[in-house]
């Protein structure tokens, strides 16, 4: 691959081409252009060498590239690097199938070549090799290409170990050479065409077999091609927020799934007698009361009963444990109830913590220190828009910002005080004010709510008293629709060096915000609503955390359609030239949009507990969402101006998400630990803590269970064997750390080594230099002479 | 994704899935792209040994939709030709998209990302080559000026050129990329 695409005006003489045999082939200059630092790109397939692998990967990694070598002569000269590694096809042939292909993958050579690689590692044992049920016909034609490979080398006159360079030197293709060596009849041109094919193992096969199932379904290839329509035209920024939308999307499908399955089907057998609400009207789609209240969408609903697995005749009386009529296999509602909410939870709160953990390692332990402009331009461009204006208007940023950054790297030595001052007085007064209007917003909520309250107690209209229900949660949603504005406002204020900062700033003070408000109103509730004692105060709960959901859907629909009605108007639809900055349309603020979802996350998992099919309301309302925020992406946004860092976003997103949701469980512990159910519904009834399910359970259950009992005492409730756990996990952390630490002075040390070496290999470029010149001085002279 | 429509035998499947990175779907979603662009020149090929041996040119395979506005189209072409005269194979095509995919790791990636901003081919990033990447990235209306792109070029090397040799290599290149976690999610095209 040696055309080059500009002539070489500007570039050092050292690393022109030659283009026939030099006249002197020791001079320094030649010997520079054909350095293997130099050719690294053309012959080593692989950069710096990972400690961390294991041997067999190492070895791997010494196997040079076999691309494309651009001079016949260079084959010839048995360049040292062009050698292909045989060591390295047999330690490849000596792993296992899986192993050989995945290492295999991930050489960055030709297909052809791939190919070639693991005849060549199988060439030697096809018994092992080929799969049950290959035919034998197969090893033989495996021969039989080995045969023309060996004839084709005798014919070109090369080693074999430089074979690896023939399949993708420029019209060297094996397969022609081989197909000229053979009769050319139609069926055997098709014959040579077709390799024996790679023996797969049975582990190969069944490994394919499973990706074809889980690629089908609903998480992967969900709105697949809207969401490349939307990152094609907008960038990965704006389809991080859309991903982050799809996943959680997957977690309420989850808990709805777990849900149904474990508490809604089994109560439905058996369903608890209310009294017959009248039929309900639409204000109480809304709030959740009345109709609602004795729907399986509340905790109310669900009793405390056994249910009998097997439909029989057993007589469930409401309040009772049922009897059994001899059979064991009971269905106990409270521990159901119980597991499942723990179990969803617990499993969310795991995939959260492994998701953060692999993002935070990713993007803040390898990173080091990483320049920025080189980052900037090596790493900027993404491949995944596809339109003609979103690929003009990203370039437009990246020249933009680039300049921005030229300019800032200007100045920097200049005024260094500029920032002092600035962290000094601007700073810590746009906190103040911050906390200010926090705290402000807090008890505005907290005194609206109490004056809400009181005038719900005094109306006597029915529908006015739950029309009533409704004020908090709409004040709570209209605080949450403005003062995000409110802050990206101040934080613009504070001249932060990077825009990226600002926005984490601005989102972890949204956070924050919304954090306070909900665990205050929580805790009131609790405070409030548990000392009454004939209400069902879980259902109550429920509704509250059921309007603020829906609030919350209500006020994003018309923040979005408000945008959109305004700058709709504003433009009158007239299409813009795409080149320019659109001042008129709005950019996509992601981080908005995605402190949204995070906050209705939240909700519904507090809410889980008190209302298991809550995440059916989620579920329909990030799907109804989806498609509204697509509309109005594309009718009124545009992508945003600083370059949005799609994985870096996203290990925020989900660490963000993680905190809440660390929290809502806690809560929830907490509820299920120490708070007393009500006496007069739900599956809890009659206990002192829901927690005494497991037990009632245990003194009451058979004795095939007793392995389980002995563990749940002597075990999971045993302090001690979570001071272990607690200890192994902080053991984890600090090797961890300090293994970082120990990489990143082995690096220092390297770099160091590697300039020395620079240093050393010019001093003796100089020097032969010298020789050169006294040599031919002399041999001149000899001449001459 | 009709397995009736494919003219891939089941073994010839398998070893596509095993030596790259694609899944059986992003195969057989390729080979269906790869014959609608040898349709658009000559009558439709239905043979197995046609899809093997014909070759897409490289203008033609520049203007499909998902490279159409890249400005790095004709090099990411170049690239993963195995004889530039004659355009890209079927299995340069599926070498491509597995490079290009979800799935290949960031060493793959790094790989031919270097080779793609290479743009002379001579095994480094030199100072053009650097200068045409930039003006890539900027595209041609917003060129930065002589002066902004000295200083920048300066920085570049200044940041990554560990050797000081004042060239960027592979080793240097992958060394810069495995500090960005978003590499592999930017550097991907999908079908």
């Amino acid at each position: 691959m040696e055309r080059p695409e500009e002539p070489h005006n500007s570039g050092p003489p050292t690393l022109q081409h030659r283009n026939g045999p030099s006249e002197n082939p020791a001079d320094p200059a030649e010997i520079l252009q054909h350095l293997p630092s130099r050719t690294v790109g053309q012959r080593d397939g692989f950069g710096l060498m990972d400690l961390t692998m294991p041997r067999w990967r190492q070895k791997l990694r010494s196997l040079r590239s076999m691309d494309s070598i651009s001079n016949e002569e260079d084959l010839k000269g048995s360049n040292p690097y062009g050698c292909h590694d045989l060591n390295v096809i047999q330690t490849m042939f000596r792993l296992s199938g899986f192993k050989r292909a995945r290492s295999l993958r991930a050489l960055p050579v030709s297909l052809r070549t791939r190919r070639w690689c693991w005849l060549q590692a199988s060439g030697g044992q096809t018994q092992a090799t080929v799969a049950p049920g290959q035919p034998s016909h197969q090893t033989a034609a495996v021969h039989t290409h080995h045969k023309s490979i060996s004839r084709l080398l005798e014919l070109n006159n090369v080693a074999l170990p430089v074979i690896a360079h023939l399949p993708r030197t420029r019209g060297r293709d094996i397969i022609p050479l081989v197909v000229k060596d053979r009769p050319s009849s139609p069926r055997s041109v098709g014959d040579e065409l077709e390799y024996p094919a790679v023996t797969t193992s049975i582990f190969g096969k069944v490994r394919s077999q499973a990706s074809d199932c889980l690629g089908l379904p609903f998480s992967l290839s969900l709105w697949h091609n809207t969401l490349k329509e939307i990152g094609g035209s907008f960038g990965s920024g704006v389809l991080s927020y859309f991903l982050h939308l799809r996943w959680l999307l997957l977690f309420n499908a989850l808990a709805l799934c777990l849900n149904i399955i474990f508490l809604l089907i089994p109560q439905l057998l058996h369903p608890p007698e209310h009294e017959r609400v009248k039929p309900f009207p639409i204000l109480e789609l809304f709030t959740g009361t009345g109709y609602f209240s004795n729907t399986p969408l509340f905790y109310g609903f669900y009793t405390n009963t056994t249910i009998n697995l097997v439909l029989r005749n057993s007589h469930n009386e409401f309040g009772n444990v049922s009897s059994n009529d001899g059979v064991d296999a009971g269905y106990s509602m409270q521990l159901a109830y119980l597991f499942t909410i723990s179990a969803y939870l617990f499993i969310s709160s795991i995939i959260l913590l492994v998701c953060m953990a692999r993002s935070f390692s990713d993007n803040y332990v390898k990173v080091g220190t990483a320049g920025t402009f080189s980052l900037k331009v090596f790493t900027r461009w993404d491949f995944n828009l596809m339109s003609r204006p979103a690929v003009l208007l990203e370039q437009r940023n990246i020249a933009t910002s680039l300049k921005e950054m030229l300019s800032e790297s200007r100045t920097k030595e200049h005024s260094p005080w500029v920032d002092f001052v600035n962290k000094l007085t601007v700073q810590p007064a746009i906190w103040l004010i911050y906390l200010g209007t926090a705290l402000g917003c807090c008890s505005a909520i907290f005194f609206l709510y109490e004056k809400s309250e009181k005038l719900e107690s005094q109306d006597d209209k029915a529908w006015k008293s739950e029309a009533g229900l409704l004020v908090l949660p709409t004040i709570i949603s209209f605080f949450n629709m403005v003062l995000p504005l409110l802050y990206s406002r101040l934080a613009g204020l504070e001249g932060y060096r990077s825009p990226v900062n600002r926005v984490y700033v601005t989102l972890v003070r949204n956070i924050i915000l919304k954090m306070f408000i909900i665990a205050g109103l929580f805790y009131h509730w609790l405070q409030k609503l548990s000392v009454e004692p004939n209400q069902c105060w879980e259902t109550t709960m429920g509704q509250q955390l059921y309007r603020l959901v829906v609030m919350d859907f209500l006020f994003l629909i018309f923040d979005t359609v408000l945008i959109e009605y305004i700058f709709g108007l504003v433009t009158g639809g007239c299409q813009q030239s795409y080149a320019q900055r659109d001042s008129q349309k709005s950019e996509f603020d992601i981080a908005r949009n995605v402190l949204d979802l995070i906050y209705g996350q939240t909700l519904v998992w507090l809410g889980a507990f008190f209302s298991p099919l809550l995440p059916a309301v989620q579920l329909i309302k990030l799907l109804l969402l989806f498609y509204i925020k697509k509309e109005s992406l594309f009718r009124n946004c545009q992508q945003p101006a600083i370059p949005w860092m799609a994985r870096k976003m996203s290990t925020v997103f989900v660490s963000l998400q993680f905190f809440p949701a660390f929290f809502g469980a806690v809560a929830v512990v907490f509820i299920l630990w120490r708070q007393q159910p009500s006496k007069s519904c739900g599956p809890f009834r009659g206990l002192q803590v829901p927690s005494d399910a497991i037990d009632v359970w245990t003194t009451t259950a058979s004795p095939k269970f007793s392995a389980v009992i002995w563990i749940l005492n002597n075990i999971i409730e045993n302090p001690i064997f979570l001071l272990v756990c607690a200890g192994l996990i902080i053991i984890g952390i600090y090797a961890n750390w300090q293994i970082v630490h120990g990489y990143r002075q082995i690096m220092a040390l390297l770099q160091n080594r590697i300039e020395e070496e620079r240093m050393d290999k010019n001093f003796l470029l100089e020097r032969l230099k010298m020789a050169q010149g006294t040599g031919t001085r002399a041999g001149n002279q000899h001449k001459i002479g | 994704m009709g397995g009736s429509a494919s003219q891939l035998r089941g073994e010839q499947l398998l070893e596509y899935q095993e030596l790259t990175f694609l899944t059986k779907q992003e195969i057989l979603q390729a080979e269906r792209r790869f014959l609608e662009l040898l349709g658009k020149k000559a009558a439709p090929y239905h043979t197995n040994a046609d899809l093997l041996t014909s070759r897409v040119s490289t203008e033609t395979l520049c203007e499909i939709p998902e490279l159409k506005a890249n400005p790095f189209r004709s090099r990411v072409c170049l690239v993963f030709s195995s004889d530039e005269s004659q355009g890209l194979s079927f299995e340069d095509f599926l070498d491509m998209l597995s490079a290009l995919s979800d799935s290949a790791s960031v060493e793959v990636k790094a790989h031919y990302a270097f080779r793609v901003f290479d743009f002379d081919g001579d095994g480094t990033l030199g100072k053009n080559d650097l200068k045409c990447l930039v003006n890539c990235l900027t595209g041609e209306e917003n060129n930065l000026n002589d002066d902004d792109m000295e200083l920048l070029i300066k920085n570049i090397l200044a940041e990554s050129d560990i050797d000081q040799d004042g060239t960027v290599n592979l080793s240097e290149f992958q060394h810069v990329i495995t500090k960005s976690p978003d590499f592999a999610s930017s550097f991907k095209i999908t079908l």
